[in-house]
């Protein structure tokens, strides 16, 4: 699924769970006769605005420490990089196994429609270290119109077309310079 | 104590690329991945008159690469009995010590540890000089939220002393650059969440295969997450 779809409906999840939340608070009277109101929520009686109670309703990970007021544009940014994060640690992860349902996995986000995946993806084809894949990769690179991206896939493929340091072993050269 | 005179004072505990500076509770394992192309000396011949010399072989260096080699040393060195390959899934992590250095392990797919590898792979820094910036908290050391520092990182991996191993040896040396990032630590229990990422990059080094002389170009990543706690 595109990750920014994945951002905006965790945002709108957290935003329902919030106004959930917030109208679901029973307000109990105080001794002076006001509405009971947290330290936390505070804020939200001065300026009440939707956001900001979305915020504040948040369970804050401290509990004496002020509340991390995150913009609505922030927070979005910092899912998406903790997602692409966690997701290009997976791949990572796939590319220690030997098996060719590990390598479908991380063949499949080649495609995904973030840049950052589609690299973790191409590192962990390299790491996969499935040489049988190399034709599919310049077709890939053919198809591809960022010429940067293009290159990194080149890159890899012929990565991959190199021997690797196990298979080249062999005895010492004779009369090899010193 | 600040973060510039924590780095003059060589106090900070440089996680493996991560210059986790701030951390002195840290001990994140961190998954790394390794990247390298090396260029080996060809064969050469000589006809009593000419003496040809093969054009260099390139060959290629992957963390799996790293450890099938590693499963071969192991195994020869009695470390590893289970056999001469680890299973599938294997992967290498470093675990940064409150001592400046790095352990290196092999832990199966489940994170048990299978053999550690710290006699054969290591990381060293061999400058002086560090360029940090971002946020530490004064009070608990950790960062606030994230940290990010640089210096020079070398790789080095050498089983050479291993009979039966498989007889290379490695190094290059590039720019390590890590970013940590902390929570804030819970009043009550102390936890907090610990994320460093680092990478070394455009490293450039020499070693031997068996014995043949190469030169190397690589890279080097690490990253990972672990849940610590901050205690006073």
């Amino acid at each position: 699924m595109n990750s920014k779809v994945v951002a905006a409906i965790i945002v709108l999840a957290l935003g329902a769970f919030g106004l959930a939340v917030y109208f679901s608070r029973p307000v109990n009277p105080s001794p002076d006769g006001n509405a009971s109101v947290d330290s936390a929520a505070a804020p939200a009686a001065t300026n009440p605005s939707p956001a900001k109670v979305i915020y504040i309703s948040a369970p804050s990970p401290v509990a004496s420490t002020p509340p991390v007021v995150a913009t609505p544009s922030s927070m979005p940014a910092t899912n998406h990089a903790a997602y692409v994060q966690e997701r290009n640690a997976e791949l990572m992860s796939l590319a220690m196994n030997n098996d060719s349902n590990s390598l479908n996995t991380i063949w499949s986000e080649l495609s995904n429609a973030d840049p950052e995946i589609r690299a973790g993806a191409l590192a962990a084809v390299v790491q996969f270290g499935d040489r049988s894949v190399t034709p599919r990769l310049r077709e890939l690179a053919a198809q591809t119109p960022d010429t940067a991206e293009k290159a990194e896939i080149i890159k890899a493929a012929d990565f991959l077309d190199l021997p690797s340091l196990t298979e080249l072993h062999r005895p010492p050269a004779t009369n090899a310079p010193q | 104590m600040k973060l510039t005179t924590k780095i003059v004072a060589g106090a900070a505990a440089l996680a493996l690329l991560t210059m986790a500076v701030g951390s002195l509770q840290a001990q994140v394992t961190q998954v790394l991945t390794i990247t390298a192309t090396a260029s080996i000396q060809g064969n050469s011949s000589d006809n009593n008159t000419i003496t040809t010399y093969a054009s260099p072989t390139k060959f290629s260096v992957t963390t799996k690469v790293i450890l099938g080699a590693l499963a071969v040393d192991e195994h020869a060195e009695s470390n590893y009995l289970a056999g001469s390959t680890f299973p599938s899934g294997a992967k290498l992590v470093t675990i940064n010590n409150n001592n400046n250095t790095n352990d290196f392990q092999v832990l199966d797919k489940n994170g048990n540890l299978l053999v550690d590898v710290s006699d054969i792979l290591s990381f060293n820094q061999p400058g002086e000089n560090s360029i940090f910036s971002g946020k530490q908290n004064d009070s608990t050391q950790l960062a606030s939220p994230s940290t990010v520092g640089s210096q020079l990182l070398t790789l080095s991996f050498d089983d050479t002393g291993i009979p039966g191993g498989e007889g290379v040896k490695f190094f290059y040396t590039g720019i390590g650059t890590g970013t940590t990032t902390d929570t804030t630590p819970n009043v009550n229990t102390g936890v907090y969440t610990e994320t460093d990422n680092g990478s070394l990059t455009s490293g450039t080094g020499e070693g031997t295969s068996q014995g043949t002389q190469l030169l190397i170009t690589g890279t080097a990543s690490a990253t990972g997450k672990g849940t610590l706690t901050y205690v006073p």
